[in-house]
């Protein structure tokens, strides 16, 4: 349970996809990019550096969001890699329980900018939350998509109704994409950085942070991306020879790299999208279509 | 909806150098900012008054760090006119080829800076690899990537042998290349324009009413360059445009300023072409006679005024420097009013401040 | 409309009799009375001169003067000698508002009273100078503020 798909597991495969993202940036941009062991060793520096509050914040507070964070995308990780492995975790719900424990550390971190009470971490919060409310819909319609049309709120469910049938990035090619772009939104990655734009927010709501909290938050995002990468390709992928083998979880980990690859693209070729030009994107044109997309499946 | 106020800066990651202003907010919109210079306010024009002309040469190649050529140039011509000293042609022809070779260094970096300001740092780190072909030959020419030490008082001190004029060649014909690749870029990738079209906008009248200069005040549709109005070393025997757009937000800076290097790029391949032969430098006169002289030249920014005032002794009796950074500064209070705080940061990258310039 | 029409017409309203030639001096200056600055650069405004260089203060003997440098394909600098004990330079950022700054500077170094303009707050200075205006004549060293405390 500690070691996969637990605590070790994810750790260490939110900081391989992570290293994988600094390196293709890197020679996007034209760089050599970091060593592997990079988000390991920033890590275990961050803990060892010390933890310095603003006066005033309530410390309690303090420590309990990044560890509530990192507990959140923990579990949530701990459901959806094991059911690459076996059906025998996945319980009826679960996939509405996962899409809810993923969403948590958005909301989170803003309350963290909002505890630590700097100018920038509240700007920084306030904007993260527009986008909070943006991204996250977005997510969970595109993806209900895919539980609507298994008809089951299981992972197990529509897991098997993919390998039953079609995988669901055919028919949902479209959902497929606005997902993706619910994700990005989610991690707060360019072009949706707003809350972390540096040029701007200094680090948004986590200015303040240092040390073990910090590498908390840090520890979090990378969770955060590698279950939102492996959710997306048991969503929409599960059909392609996924199935509970070593073959299956050899194809799996090929797709969640090749989403990977996706990501990293789009972070390096676009520029930070403005906070108004984000959120106009999704309600106009992200949302209605995900909508659309789900009436067609309810209908079809 | 309540007003915030934010410090930007002094010390900020969007700032390259210490200025402070401060934005209040209502909302999302920027209703009013307070400037705030003098963090790097040295008295270099007090000091200049106790050295003697030639150690102030040393003084002024530190008023910027990037336009460090420029200065020296405008000064010594200024010591020159009082001397009625006139320098060799081939002297005069290395210094424009720095002086050119410092402004598209100063645009490509400029260029990186805006576009790490609006998050694209692709580009960031394409025009800073392309910055080191122009920092190397810099460095070959006069032995200093940003810092040269290569004027004095009646030309200059190094000359070029065949050897770096080929290099030159071989480095100007890359960089043609390069930069015609970002210029594409700016004029037609669409997440850039979203970023920089329509902000920080200034009429033609704010230009004439604010006396701006520079690309500033070429991307509003006003059309100064010294190179061309009154043309200083041998600028008007080679041939080249001045760029003028007529949209006046950040993307019209942008376009003039890359234009600007392909220009200075053009320069800089006539200069190799036609560089005269001869001595590097005249010899100068002991002692500098009394009187006045301004001396005006074209830096990356705009117009860099110079007046030297010597009344016969050993150090001038008054040197005053302005620079060009000064009259964008007045304007960015108007820039920014109204604007979102997420184009704050593309604004004050577009208006390509250089603080050491301004404070001296 | 023109540059010589407008230099003609300040020289009529200058306080110098012959036209104003200091050794080397490259660009064409008239000097004038402070009551006369105003109508100066009104007529300058008239004839499309509008670009104000820069602000220079300069000691001749003495005496204080402020060059003001305009410009338009040639330079013109009017030359106004400062009374300290009377305040008669008037602000241009009426006529010109790019002129702020540069006059702001003259006030903060000069120690010049500069009628309509606010300065309050302080420009390239420290906000806890205490040494008065540095380019004066009679500010021969820079004054060390005290000592800070702590390492």
């Amino acid at each position: 349970m500690m070691i996969f798909p637990g605590f070790l597991f994810l750790v260490a495969l939110g900081m391989l996809f992570h290293w994988i993202d600094r390196k293709l940036i890197a020679r996007f941009e034209g760089r050599i990019g970091p060593p592997w062991y990079q988000p390991l060793a920033d890590t275990i520096k961050l803990f060892a550096k010390e933890d310095i509050l603003p006066i005033g914040t309530n410390e309690a507070f303090a420590l309990l969001l990044p560890l509530t964070s990192f507990a959140t995308v923990l579990t949530a990780g701990y459901y959806i890699f094991s059911a690459f492995l076996t059906s025998s975790t996945s319980f009826e719900g679960d996939f509405i329980m996962i899409v809810f424990l993923l969403s948590l550390p958005s909301l989170l971190f803003f309350l963290g900018g909002w505890t630590t009470s700097g100018v920038y971490s509240i700007l920084g919060g306030n904007r993260s939350l527009l986008q909070y409310f943006s991204y996250e819909v977005l997510f969970l319609v595109t993806l209900s998509g895919a539980s609507i049309a298994s008809g089951s709120w299981s992972l197990q469910g529509i897991r098997a109704a993919q390998e039953s049938g079609l995988p669901f990035v055919i028919p949902q090619f479209v959902g497929f994409l606005l997902a993706m772009a619910g994700l990005i939104g989610k991690l707060k990655r360019s072009p949706y950085d707003i809350p972390k734009a540096k040029s701007e927010m200094i680090v948004g709501p986590l200015t303040e942070y240092s040390g073990k909290k910090l590498a908390m938050w840090k520890l979090t995002d990378y969770v955060q991306t590698v279950a939102g990468i492996a959710l997306l390709v048991q969503c929409y992928f599960s059909g392609l020879w996924t199935t509970y083998s070593p073959v299956g979880i050899f194809t799996s980990i090929l797709l969640m790299l090749g989403l990977q690859f996706a990501l990293s693209v789009i972070s390096a070729i676009f520029t930070r999208l403005r906070i108004d030009q984000l959120i106009d994107l999704n309600w106009r044109l992200f949302i209605p279509l995900s909508l659309l997309q789900n009436i067609l499946i309810i209908i079809l | 909806m309540s007003r915030v106020t934010i410090p930007i800066g002094p010390q900020h990651p969007l700032l390259k150098e210490p200025l402070s202003f401060n934005i209040t907010l209502e909302g999302e919109n920027v209703i009013d900012s307070v400037l705030r210079l003098g963090y790097v306010h040295r008295g270099i024009e007090k000091l200049a008054q106790s050295r003697s002309f030639v150690q102030n040469i040393t003084l002024f190649e530190r008023v910027c760090g990037i336009c460090s050529h420029i200065h020296t140039t405008t000064y010594c011509q200024a010591v020159e006119g009082l001397l009625g000293l006139e320098v060799p042609r081939r002297g005069v022809y290395i210094r424009m080829l720095l002086c050119e070779l410092e402004r598209i260094h100063s645009h490509l970096l400029w260029l990186g800076v805006l576009a790490k300001n609006i998050g694209l740092n692709t580009v960031f780190m394409y025009a800073w690899r392309d910055r080191e072909i122009v920092l190397d030959l810099m460095e070959e020419i006069s032995g200093g990537r940003v810092s040269h030490a290569i004027n004095t008082i009646g030309g200059v001190r190094k000359d070029l042998n065949q050897d770096q004029m080929k290099k030159l060649t071989v480095g100007l014909d890359e960089l043609i290349g390069r930069v015609k690749d970002l210029l594409r870029i700016v004029k037609n990738d669409r997440s850039f324009k979203a970023r920089t079209r329509g902000i920080g906008f200034l009429s033609q009248e704010d230009v004439r009413r604010y006396c701006v200069v520079g690309p500033v005040a070429r991307a509003s549709g006003v059309g100064i360059d010294l190179r061309k109005d009154a043309p200083y070393a041998y600028y008007d025997e080679l041939s080249f445009n001045v760029v003028t757009m007529n949209e006046g937000d950040v993307w019209a800076r942008a376009m003039v300023r890359i234009h600007e290097t392909t220009e200075a790029i053009r320069l800089c391949q006539q200069m190799v072409e036609k560089l005269p032969s001869g001595e590097i430098s005249a010899t100068m006169k002991r002692k500098v006679p009394a009187g006045e002289f301004i001396s005006r030249s074209e830096a990356p920014r705009g117009e860099v005024i110079y007046f030297v005032k010597s009344d016969g002794s050993q150090t001038p009796a008054r040197v005053k420097v302005r620079t060009p950074t000064l009259t964008a500064l007045i304007t960015l209070p108007q820039q920014l009013r109204g604007l979102q705080m997420a184009d704050v940061s593309a604004v004050v990258a577009g208006v390509d401040l250089c603080i050491a310039c301004a404070d001296r | 409309m023109s540059f010589t029409q407008a230099y003609s017409a300040i020289r009529k309203i200058s306080a110098a009799g012959d036209e104003i030639s200091y050794p080397g001096l490259n660009e064409k200056q008239v000097l004038l009375s402070p009551a006369r600055l105003i109508p100066a650069v009104q007529i300058l405004l008239e004839n499309d001169i509008y670009h104000l260089s820069t602000i220079t203060g300069v000691y001749e003997d003495e005496q204080l003067y402020l060059l003001y440098h305009f410009w338009d394909r040639e330079g013109l600098t009017l030359r106004v000698p400062v009374d300290f004990l009377q305040d008669q330079i008037q602000t241009l950022t009426q006529l010109i508002p790019g002129a702020l700054f540069y006059e702001r500077e003259i006030a903060e170094m000069f120690g010049v009273h500069i009628n309509g303009l606010d300065t309050s707050q302080k420009m390239f200075l420290p906000d806890n100078w205490e040494g008065g205006a540095p380019m004066r004549r009679e500010s021969t060293s820079i004054p060390v503020n005290e000592k800070s405390e702590g390492q």
